[in-house]
Formats: structure tokens, sequence, C-alpha cells
């Protein structure tokens, strides 16, 4: 059932709010164990949520669009009353949170309830979520690979039909890692659309955050109450320009990626191949701000409380700490630069067309990717295609491929479609009329497959 | 002294700057990530841009 569907049985008193959200609740203590998703259970608050939904309903009020959906939130997203952990332990000691964080008091303004916290890599830097403290999120299609990060909670949720949709961030590739490894869709609007406020930073300068969800309507509904107006698009889709973007992006692909994109690009009427210039320098920029911001906002606890860190993450964090100012301003610099070259690009194509990751999810005991023919760490490395992206601030909407084969066994493969800035409605336009094709779209795991 | 004594003195200097005691038992992780961001560094830094291309640090589509 689509969340829109959800919403409209619960407004219309066919479905209970709070029956459906004590479904939700039990669905997750029952079967998260298999994925380690769940980092914290709202019990109390969503049940309370859910009667008052029941009772306003029962006044005959309208509730709102997402009227009784239950969500799940990135634990880096401030919930009144909990302390914000950002998937570590040196944050317990801080206070709890006073407010919600403005985009959850959206949602939960327009009636949905936040049901639980979700897993990430601590403190949002890693593509695996591997988390020294909370465990290892599992990918709901096959629990022997990696959901992938940070935000793997949020993805893993949605895939295993745990949620209907949750929030996660993108730093550099931290929701369509996961969206694409785990099967869902993932939305990386356009940056500084959304408020940050209530979010616990990464590095600031390229957050932002997005939901996840398991087909594109889903997706529409939550953005739009998200962002506050309607993404509708009413232009002819058929008529939209769409390059493939080759170079970079066409590197060490999965046999499965190729088919997919090769796929896509027959679908469409008017495509043509583009390559974007400098692109390994614009994903070492990417890098270079990441350690940098994301080292200059923990150098206080660095030097203090190392110790209580993850070690992968300390480290990774110290020697962002220690990188000179000049190598810092240059990011900055070849950040302006490539902006440039996307913007003059979205002058010629409305729309581009990548993979979000080399191939499907690697395995938990063997947790590389096959880069330029040599194994190298899937946690540091599984933003390959979506950290360039990153640096230029357009939104990307990560999408699913549907499954190539018909026993439904293979592993999930994305991709990245990614428009001008502000343009999410040409996105989700573009994504459904390939959902439509067939061409986009994974099964979520349900609870007898 | 050997090339991972140079590069462990190399952080501590660099450490010292910003008041940061890099523990024996980080030295080893923090080296290697230095060493993998310098890569990085490297890159951009070899990029020649216009004086008139300023740093970026906010977006203004």
């Amino acid at each position: 059932m689509s969340i829109s569907s959800l919403a409209q049985s619960i407004q219309s008193g066919r479905v209970s709010a709070f029956q459906h959200c004590a479904e939700t609740l039990q669905r997750l203590k029952e079967r998260d164990g298999a994925y380690n998703s769940v980092t914290r259970i709202l019990e109390s608050r969503a049940l309370d949520a859910a009667r008052k939904v029941d009772a306003r309903i029962a006044k005959g009020e309208s509730v709102g669009p997402l009227a009784g959906v239950p969500f799940g939130v990135k634990d880096l997203f401030d919930l009144e009353g909990h302390v914000t952990t950002a998937g570590s332990v040196v944050l317990n000691d801080t206070p709890p949170a006073r407010r919600d964080a403005e985009v959850v008091q959206r949602l939960c303004a327009a009636g949905a309830i936040p049901v639980a916290s979700l897993n990430m890599d601590e403190f949002a830097y890693g593509f695996a979520t591997e988390n020294a403290h909370y465990g290892t999120t599992r990918n709901p299609h096959d629990t022997q690979r990696l959901a992938g990060g940070s935000s793997g909670g949020s993805a893993a949720a949605v895939a295993a039909n745990l949620l209907p949709f949750t929030l996660g961030s993108d730093t550099n590739g931290s929701i369509r890692v996961p969206a694409s490894l785990c099967g869902v869709w993932g939305l990386r609007p356009t940056q500084g659309l959304l408020p940050l406020a209530g979010v616990y930073p990464f590095a600031s300068s390229l957050d932002v955050i997005g939901p996840f969800a398991q087909n594109v309507a889903d997706i529409r509904s939550v953005s739009e109450v998200l962002i506050g107006h309607s993404l509708a698009y009413e232009e002819d889709t058929s008529q939209l320009s769409v390059g493939i973007l080759d170079g970079w992006f066409a590197q060490d692909l999965s046999e499965g990626l190729k088919v997919g994109i090769r796929a896509i690009e027959s679908a469409c009427l008017h495509t043509k191949t583009v390559t974007l210039p400098e692109v390994a320098r614009a994903r070492a920029a990417s890098f270079v701000i990441t350690a940098a911001e994301g080292g200059n906002l923990h150098l206080g606890r660095l030097k203090t409380t190392p110790m209580a860190y993850d070690p992968a993450t300390r480290d990774r964090l110290m020697a962002g700490a220690l990188l000179p100012s000049a190598a810092v301003i240059q990011a900055q610099r070849v950040r302006n630069w490539f902006r440039d070259i996307m913007h003059q690009t979205f002058k010629k194509v409305d729309i581009l067309v990548a993979p979000a990751t080399v191939g499907p999810a690697p395995r938990l005991d063997q947790p590389t990717i096959m880069v330029g023919g040599k194994a190298v760490s899937a946690r540091a490395n599984l933003g390959l295609f979506t950290q360039p992206l990153s640096l230029a601030g357009m939104p990307v909407l990560s999408a699913p491929l549907a499954p190539q084969n018909t026993d439904n066994s293979a592993l999930p493969l994305g991709v990245q479609f990614i428009a001008a800035p502000g343009k999410e409605s040409i996105l989700l336009a573009f994504a459904e009329m390939l959902e439509r094709k067939g061409l986009l779209g994974f099964p979520p795991v349900t609870a007898g497959n | 002294m050997s090339e991972q004594d140079h590069i462990a003195n190399d952080l501590q200097v660099l450490a010292r700057q910003i008041d940061l005691t890099i523990p024996a038992d980080c030295v080893a992780g923090v080296a290697a990530n230095t060493q993998l961001l310098r890569g990085y560094v490297n890159l951009i830094c070899g990029m020649t841009l216009p004086d008139t291309c300023p740093p970026a640090y906010e977006y203004r589509p």
C-alpha cells in the first residue's frame, strides 16, 4: 500500500492509526534482529501520537497528507527528550533534545508518526554502516552483505518493509549509496533546500537530508511535505533531454548496471553522452572538504576523549583536522569551478544519468570493491560515483533498477538521476515514467521471503 | 630514521600547531589517513584555477 493510500485509509477511519502503529512497532521488534537497522524504538511517543491522530479524525478534523504514517529517522535527527547520538557514544552526556529537528516537525505536522531511530556509521563518516558501538546493519536482500552507509539503517528498514519511509542524511552519498545497495529510492534534494536545524552535522557545507521509500510516488508524498509545495511537473517527460554520463562514471561497472543504464537510454527519445571534466579532482575536493570540516567539528573532543571514538572514525577525523588551510581553500575553489561546469551542462540537458555504485552490495566478510582493477575499502570508496556530484549541490534521485531476471534473486543495483538546482520535480516525473515502463523499482523483502 | 618515523614526526609537528596530542595507539591509523588525504590534496593542488575563481563556502544556485 502506498503512503498516500495508507494515509487516506487512516483519515477515512477504515484503518486505526493506533492499530497500525502498534503493528508497526511489533514488526520492528520481531524482524529487525536480522538486520540491526533500529537503534531505539519510540514506543510510548508513537502510541500517544497515534491515539491523538485517531481522536482528531473522530472529531472530523483533517490530520494531513501523512495521517498516521509511521517513519524512522537516522540517529542524527533530534527527537524531543532523547540524546542525539549521531551513531556514537561520545555525545552520551549531552542534554536530550528540547525539540524535534525541523524536518521531523514538518512531518509530524502532516500527521506522520516517528517510531524509531536508525543505525548509521559513527558521525556519518563511512559508506558501510559498520558501527563499533551499535553494530553492523545488514542488507535485507542478503544479510551476509553490507547495507551501505552512512544512512544504512534508514535504507534497510525500508528495504525490509519494516517502515514505509525514513529520513537520512547525505554528505558524500550517504543516502544514495545505501539506497542503491538495498534496492530502495532515496532523494538528495538541492543543497540548502531543506533546513538542517536539529540535525547533527558532519561536514556542514556538504550536508543535505532527504527521504528513503519503496517507490517514487512515496518519495513524492514525503518530499512535498518536507519541501512544502507541490513537485508536479506538467510538461511531457518524453521530450526531456537526457545525458548519459560516461568517462569516470562508466568505469568498473557491473554488467547489470551497464544493461540497466542502456535500457534507460533506450527508453528515452532524446539522449546524448556527456563527459564531465575533472571528476577525479571533484571527488578529491569533496574528500578534503569533508575531512577538514569533520575534523574541525570534533577537534575539541579529539583532544580530550579520543579513545571514546570508533578507531576508524577517530583516525580519519584526526587526519582531517591536520589538513593545511591551503588545501581546504583550494578544494573550495575547485568546488566553485565544478559547480559552474554543472550549471553549464544543465543548459544542454535536463537530466543526467549515472550509476550510484560500481555494483551490488559487498559481502560483510570481504568489505571491498574493485576500482581500476584493485580491491579497495568499501567503507571509504563506495561513494566513487556519488562524491563528485555532492560537490556541485544539485538534486540527485537514487533509483533502484528493476530485477533483471525473473526469480528476483539478483541483488539490487542503483542509478542516479541528477537535475539542475531546484528541479526535483523533473527528477520525480522522469523516474515515474521509467518506473511505469518497468525499468525501475525493486521489490522489498517481506516476512515471507 | 625510518620513513614511518618521519611520517610520525611530521604528524606530531602538525598536531602541535592545533594543540592536539595524537595517542601512540592512533599514530599508524592517522598516518595512513594522512597519506590518503595527501594524494587527494596533490590532485586538487595540481589544478590551475583563475584568480577570479573564489572559494565556494555556500551554495547559491
